[in-house]
């Protein structure tokens, strides 16, 4: 019986086909909403764990004091010493962080894309929130005299140049210098989707992206393992200056991840609305296959019927039927359903909202979307790694390279600011919510 | 003679009400005796279908009885006929009814696969070897003439070993070279395997190779002949096409079977009468 009803399947494989294919655009469009919005969030969550530190000193943001480049308020060298004695505190780094820092390429060009921003950063080794990698070298070595620096490596490709070239660099106070190319480097583990990183020394960095003094945008701690990273944010809070906040990273992150929850909601109810539509054309589309399907085997059905076969067998058999297209039409419709939020991402691209070129190769998972409003005020909109692989964005595991986000997406005041968005990036993200929020 | 194979007692049919109101079968008693060849004869309308279908519980009689060996089809559960139709039955239809995506050896086991069970190999040869098939059995139906398929068709109900087999015109598609085969070898099952076939037919050639005919008109059996032969065949069923109530006088000869083939009920979809299994 199963063999008949195999083979009966196998000479109608072109009109299963055809109701598959039903069942695959059914799939793929419900399937690619939800691809395409946790793709989104699966960025964005990666960008924010991973840029930031165990405790982030930035300027405040509940201060209305909007200032950027130059104006931006500054921490001394002598704060960042006192926070890296406060007890709990392993190490603590001051970092210089500023947006508008472009490549120019072999053709004189600026290497940039609309959305994503151009960053320009000191060169830290301080690993992400809990531990994990923050800044890491792909190629070459760190800059370490201040006519070096390092970049993305999408970037350095998008430029024309190699490692060792020299090349101009863009900054938005001091025009544009000279640099040799050194190494290579991202956040973490992740592409960049669209953004470019441009790493400098740290005393390059305070003198083209501040106003030249030993001071910096913003210090990233690491703490010792198991203190209070909270307590130790308390106890640093106590001596800086009153336009500089210590904030857990932890809380940080939780911020930022709702905000770009609520800005992401639009989103969500858009495509949901679409996917709903595809679902319920779909279920009759496919109802409608099934039904001629069944109004063709019906003397077949009949056949079976008359030489012996009981109703639950034939009825066995159209089910086995139905449950093969549609395993196989459900399993179709996932992967182009990865496909059908690649198409949304293309065509956002082709709108104008370009993720970069890590966007072919990685799938974007992060998409433009939120950073394109926000694009000002966070620097990193993390590429992700592939966002096909990750749909779901929580995934502890994922290695999405931090970035380098502004501090929090939400504080309008850092975000303009040079110095105040770029400091989170050092700690590895993952943690983050376990060990403190 | 043992028990009879299937009979029947009073079995009525009516169709419609009222005024369209439309007897196919009227008190009719009839038994089929084992191990021999029956063919029902009659002119369209005459109600033969009718009967076959109420004897093979294809269709479910107004009022009396269907037989089969001892059991009452109509006292049947729907699973009860399933397993009636599975194992003591097999049919042989008119547009050969087979599964066209299945090779000829696939469609002759079919009806041994949907039951679960394993052919029994000597019986197997032995059905093969009887039609003929022995080097077709790869076949697919389309490969097949009209004659081998329906020669297919009868090794699919032989091959089961049912109590009865009942064949619905099974000439009634095939040239006569391939009609005097398959008669020939629905001879050959009864003489040598000892099957029981009820045949219904309209060809007078065909009714010669049964043991004995029964006439059907206008739902009474009218006749019964036992050894026919091809004279006494056409000799009765002139007699009944020139009867008073019957709607068209023939003139001189008997009217070719061809011509006067009962429309079948269910003719798109090829099997008369058992569509309404399928819901």
């Amino acid at each position: 019986m199963w063999t008949s009803t195999w083979k009966s399947l196998w000479a109608r494989r072109t009109r299963l086909l055809m109701s598959t294919l039903a069942v695959v655009l059914g799939v793929a469009f419900v399937a690619g909403s939800f691809i395409f919005t946790d793709m989104l969030k699966g960025s964005f969550d990666g960008i924010v764990k991973g840029t930031v530190a165990d405790v982030e000193v930035a300027p405040r943001t509940d201060v209305a004091v909007t200032s950027s480049g130059t104006a931006a308020p500054l921490i001394s060298t002598d704060t960042v010493a006192k926070i890296g004695a406060v007890p709990g505190v392993k190490k603590a780094v001051g970092v210089v962080n500023a947006i508008g820092v472009y490549a120019v390429g072999t053709n004189g060009k600026a290497v940039a894309s609309f959305g994503p921003p151009q960053l320009g950063m000191s060169w830290t080794t301080l690993p992400a929130y809990g531990g994990q990698p923050g800044v890491v070298l792909k190629s070459g070595h760190a800059p370490r005299t201040d006519d070096q620096i390092a970049i993305d490596p999408t970037t350095l490709e998008k430029s024309g140049y190699k490692l060792g070239d020299t090349m101009r660099v863009v900054t938005p106070e001091k025009g544009t210098i000279r640099a040799t190319v050194v190494g290579t480097a991202t956040w973490g583990s992740g592409g960049t989707v669209g953004a470019s990183y441009i790493f400098f020394t740290p005393s390059r960095a305070q003198a083209l992206l501040t106003d030249g003094r030993d001071a910096w945008s913003g210090v990233k701690v690491e703490t010792e393992p198991g203190a209070d990273r909270d307590a130790v944010a308390a106890a640093i809070n106590s001596f800086l200056p009153a336009n500089f906040q210590a904030t857990n990273g932890a809380t940080i992150a939780e911020q930022v991840t709702s905000q770009i929850n609520d800005a992401l909601k639009y989103i969500n109810t858009f495509l949901l609305i679409f996917a709903g539509i595809s679902l319920v054309v779909a279920a009759f589309l496919i109802l409608n296959t099934f039904s001629i399907l069944i109004a063709q085997r019906s003397g077949e059905l009949a056949l079976y019927r008359a030489i012996g076969a009981s109703r639950k067998q034939l009825r066995n058999s159209v089910l086995v039927e139905a449950g093969v297209v549609g395993l196989a039409g459900s399993a179709l419709g996932v992967v182009a359903g990865i496909g059908v939020a690649r198409a949304i991402m293309y065509f956002m691209t082709l709108g104008g909202y370009d993720l970069g070129v890590s966007q072919l190769r990685v799938p974007p998972r992060a998409c433009g979307d939120l950073g394109v409003h926000r694009a000002d005020r966070h620097p990193g909109r993390r590429p992700a790694a592939g966002p096909a692989r990750h749909p779901h964005p929580a995934r502890p595991g994922d290695d999405r390279r931090p970035l380098r986000t502004a501090p929090g997406p939400g504080r309008p005041d850092r975000a303009g600011t040079v110095h105040g968005r770029g400091r989170r990036r050092r700690n590895p993200a993952r943690s983050v919510r376990p060990s403190r929020a | 003679m043992t028990a009879p194979a299937a009979r029947a007692a009073g079995l009525t049919k009516t169709y419609g009400r009222g005024d369209t109101l439309v007897t196919a079968l009227d008190d009719v008693d009839v038994s089929f005796e084992q191990g021999r060849f029956t063919a029902v004869m009659g002119p369209s309308g005459s109600g033969k279908s009718t009967l076959m279908h109420c004897m093979a519980a294809l269709d479910r009689p107004t009022s009396g009885q269907a037989f089969i060996g001892e059991t009452d089809v109509a006292t049947l559960s729907d699973n009860g006929l399933t397993e009636l139709r599975r194992d003591r039955i097999g049919f042989v239809f008119q547009s050969f009814n087979l599964v066209p995506t299945l090779t000829a050896r696939e469609n002759i086991l079919l009806p041994l696969a949907i039951a679960g069970r394993k052919p029994d190999p000597d019986w197997f040869d032995a059905v093969i070897e009887t039609v003929g098939l022995a080097n077709r059995l790869t076949h697919k139906p389309s490969e097949l003439s009209g004659g081998q398929q329906q020669r297919v068709a009868c090794a699919r109900a032989l091959v089961a070993q049912p109590e009865i087999i009942f064949a619905d015109e099974p000439t009634g598609n095939l040239d006569s070279t391939s009609s005097a085969e398959v008669l020939a070898f629905l001879r050959s099952s009864v003489d040598e395997m000892g099957q029981t076939i009820v045949m219904v037919s309209h060809d007078p050639v065909a009714a010669s190779y049964a043991d004995r005919a029964l006439f059907l008109a206008d739902g009474h059996i009218v006749d019964d002949l036992t050894d026919p032969t091809r004279d006494h065949v056409l000799a009765t069923m002139a007699r009944l096409d020139q009867s008073p109530d019957r709607p068209h006088p023939v003139k001189g000869r008997t009217p070719s079977p061809r011509t006067v083939r009962t429309p079948r009920p269910t003719a798109g979809s090829g099997i008369s009468g058992v569509a309404e299994l399928s819901n």
